[in-house]
C-alpha cells in the first residue's frame, strides 16, 4: 500500500510538471486556424523531345480563410530530404528550364494568423513527376 | 543591648556546634555505601574507573561523528561512507549519483533543446512532434531527478547506520585491544602477544 502511494505520487508528480505550450502557433492552447492538408495534387511536365523542361503542379485550393498560400517541397527522391523550393500565392506551381529527371513533391498550405505569426499546415502526400529528355 | 548580642552569639555559635556534631564522618567515608565491600574495592573501581574514561578519550578521538558524515554525504554522496572506510558503499553512492544527475542533466539539455525548437516551429505537425519530444525528455529528466534524490536521501540515511557501525568497531577495537591478554592458551598452543 505504502509502495503503491508512492508510486502514484511520483506518477502525479511527473505527470504534473509539464512543459508549457509557449508556442503562439501552437494550436493546442491558442486560438489559431491550421490549414488544411493540401490533397488531389495533379501534375505534368513537358513532353518527351520538348525543348524547353518544366513541370507544373496543381491542387485543389483550401476554402477561403484557411490558407493565405502554399509552400511547395521538392526533393529528388522519394525518401530524400524534402527543401521548401518555392511559395506561392494561388493553387499551382510551374517551373521552367529544369533538368529532366525524377521530381518529387509536397504541398503545404499556410496561414497568417491574428497574433502575427504564419502556421503552415500538414505537408500532402508525395507526389511524383518525371521529366524527360 | 551589649546582653542581648552576647546571647545572639552563644545561640548562634551552640547553633552551629549543634550543626558540627550532626555531621557523621563515619557515615560520610563509609566505603560501603555504593556497594562496595572495603577500601580494596573501592580502589579497584577508582581504577577501573580511570581506565574507562581513558579508553573512552581514546574512543572519542578516534571515533566519528554521525552529523559530520551526514554533511559530508550530503554534500558529496559516498564521502561519508568514505570516512568510514565503506570504499564499496561509497563507490557506489557516488557512482550511481554522477550517473543519474550525469544523465538527467543530458536529458534536460535535449529537452531544452527541442522546446527551443519547438517555440521556434511554424508547422502544425512538426510543433506537436517537437512538443512531444521535449515532454518526453522532461519527464526523463524529472524521473531521473527523482531518482537521484531518492539515492541521496538513502546515502544520508545510510550513513548514519554506516558511522555507527564504524563507531561500534572502533569501540570493540580498543575494547580488545585495551584488555587483550598478553599470554593466551589456545588449541593450536600458547600464543604470546607483545
Amino acid at each position: 500500500m505504502r509502495m503503491f502511494t508512492i508510486l502514484l505520487i511520483l506518477v502525479l508528480f511527473i505527470t504534473a510538471c509539464g512543459l508549457r505550450r509557449s508556442n503562439p502557433l501552437d494550436p493546442l492552447g491558442n486560438n489559431v486556424i491550421v490549414p488544411y492538408e493540401v490533397s488531389e495534387i495533379i501534375t505534368r511536365a513537358s513532353t518527351s523531345g520538348q525543348l524547353i523542361k518544366f513541370y507544373e503542379l496543381k491542387w485543389i485550393a483550401n476554402p477561403t480563410g484557411n490558407a493565405d498560400g502554399y509552400y511547395v517541397y521538392r526533393g529528388l527522391g522519394y525518401n530524400a530530404n524534402f527543401t521548401r523550393w518555392a511559395e506561392v500565392l494561388t493553387n499551382e506551381f510551374y517551373e521552367s528550364g529544369v533538368n529532366p529527371g525524377d521530381y518529387y513533391f509536397r504541398v503545404s498550405a499556410y496561414k497568417y494568423q491574428d497574433n502575427g505569426g504564419k502556421l503552415e499546415g500538414p505537408l500532402s502526400q508525395i507526389v511524383w513527376v518525371r521529366v524527360p529528355i | 543591648m551589649c546582653r542581648f548580642l552576647i546571647i545572639l552569639f552563644i545561640l548562634t555559635m551552640s547553633r552551629t556546634l549543634t550543626a558540627q556534631q550532626s555531621f557523621d564522618i563515619n557515615r560520610f567515608s563509609d566505603p560501603t555505601k555504593y556497594g562496595w565491600e572495603d577500601w580494596f574495592d573501592r580502589i579497584n573501581y577508582r581504577l577501573d574507573l580511570a581506565e574507562r574514561q581513558k579508553l573512552l578519550q581514546l574512543y572519542e578521538n578516534e571515533s566519528q561523528r554521525i552529523s559530520v558524515n551526514v554533511i559530508k554525504s550530503a554534500m558529496i554522496p559516498g564521502w561519508g561512507h568514505y570516512s568510514t572506510r565503506s570504499y564499496v558503499k561509497g563507490h557506489i553512492f557516488l557512482g550511481t549519483e554522477i550517473v543519474l544527475v550525469g544523465l538527467s542533466t543530458f536529458y534536460y539539455i535535449r529537452a531544452m533543446d527541442y522546446y527551443r525548437k519547438y517555440n521556434e516551429a511554424t508547422q502544425v505537425i512538426e510543433i506537436e512532434n517537437l512538443y512531444k519530444k521535449a515532454q518526453a525528455e522532461y519527464q526523463y529528466t524529472f524521473v531521473l531527478t527523482g531518482l537521484a534524490a531518492v539515492v541521496w536521501l538513502f546515502n544520508v540515511y545510510d550513513v548514519v547506520r554506516s558511522t555507527e557501525a564504524y563507531n561500534a568497531k572502533v569501540w570493540q577495537k580498543i575494547y580488545s585491544d585495551h584488555y587483550k591478554v598478553p599470554l593466551k592458551l589456545t588449541p593450536n598452543g600458547i600464543e604470546v602477544w607483545f
